[in-house]
């Protein structure tokens, strides 16, 4: 582990963890109400990574009467659509010529919550280190991701609605604070 | 495979292929073109968005809290952030607390 990722997961683990984390937990407790698997909710916060695009997913799956996949697959990408101008946006931020190659290691990850924290870090590290500090980011928010899903599956019955309101509030307040910063 | 894989799956290869197709296509600009710029602008804006929306119009179950609760958790969240130098996890923490507090004293 070079010490650029090691700094790039370390403060994924404070404020943003926590942030990001409440979201994803009130999704998990969602998507076992809908009576999906604990599978189904780890793979969507994996492999879609976008809160708006997994609740529109989650809500138009679990409808009854939805007709096939297809408005739930157009739903959910053009509710994350902004996943292609923030990538753009981050790229040349990933390293010069010499990284041009490894920048894709970072797609799976260029979600709201890296995003916005790259954006703000990047430009003031050295070329070399900007890729790895934000891989470290991306694994910690993924594994913070996938473990509060987990867990809002398992506490659903637990988890009250006035609670899941309280959590889903903690992301958007979080980049309201993260906008402030200068 | 259920009708709720085939989703989930062909959402994620969705999503991929929209982050690749923006690495892609950064990757053929220069990185002072003003096509960048914009997507930097869009991203910001989507941003500003999301959080307006959560505390102004949302939906869902957030749309089950007051309006004056969500005011209370954005105002107490800036004012800890202010207070505290800038320490986002406490004022995290404030902001929530201002959220629970005004919906429990207003009964919402």
């Amino acid at each position: 582990m070079t010490p650029p990722f090691r700094a790039g997961l370390v403060e994924a683990l404070g404020a943003p963890a926590l942030a990001m984390g409440a979201t994803f937990l009130a999704f998990g407790a969602a998507a076992a109400e809908a009576g999906l698997g604990l599978g189904w909710a780890l793979a969507a916060s994996l492999l879609v990574y976008g809160m708006a695009g997994q609740v529109v997913l989650l809500q138009l799956v679990a409808l009854p009467g939805t007709a096939g996949a297809l408005p739930a697959v157009l739903g959910a990408t053009a509710a994350n659509a902004r996943f292609f101008p923030m990538a753009v946006a981050i790229a040349p931020l990933l390293g010069g010529h010499a990284a041009r190659r490894r920048r894709w290691l970072a797609a799976p990850f260029i979600a709201i919550t890296p995003w916005a924290a790259g954006m703000r870090r990047l430009p003031a590290l050295p070329e070399a280190a900007r890729l790895p500090w934000l891989l470290g980011f991306a694994h910690a928010s993924w594994i913070a991701a996938a473990a509060a899903t987990g867990a809002g599956h398992r506490l659903a019955p637990h988890l009250d609605p006035a609670l899941r309101a309280a959590l889903l509030f903690a992301n958007p307040l979080y980049f309201a604070l993260l906008m402030g910063r200068r | 495979m259920t009708e709720a894989e085939l989703a989930l799956a062909l959402t994620a290869l969705a999503m991929l292929g929209l982050r690749l197709a923006g690495l892609a296509v950064a990757g053929a600009l220069r990185p002072d073109h003003p096509f960048i710029a914009w997507a930097a602008a869009v991203s910001g804006a989507t941003l500003a968005a999301f959080v307006v929306l959560a505390v102004a119009a949302p939906g869902g179950v957030l749309a089950t809290v007051p309006l004056p609760a969500r005011l209370a958790g954005l105002a107490g969240g800036l004012a800890g952030y202010a207070l505290l130098r800038g320490r986002l996890l406490p004022a995290l923490l404030c902001g929530l607390a201002a959220l629970a507090a005004v919906r429990w004293i207003i009964g919402g």
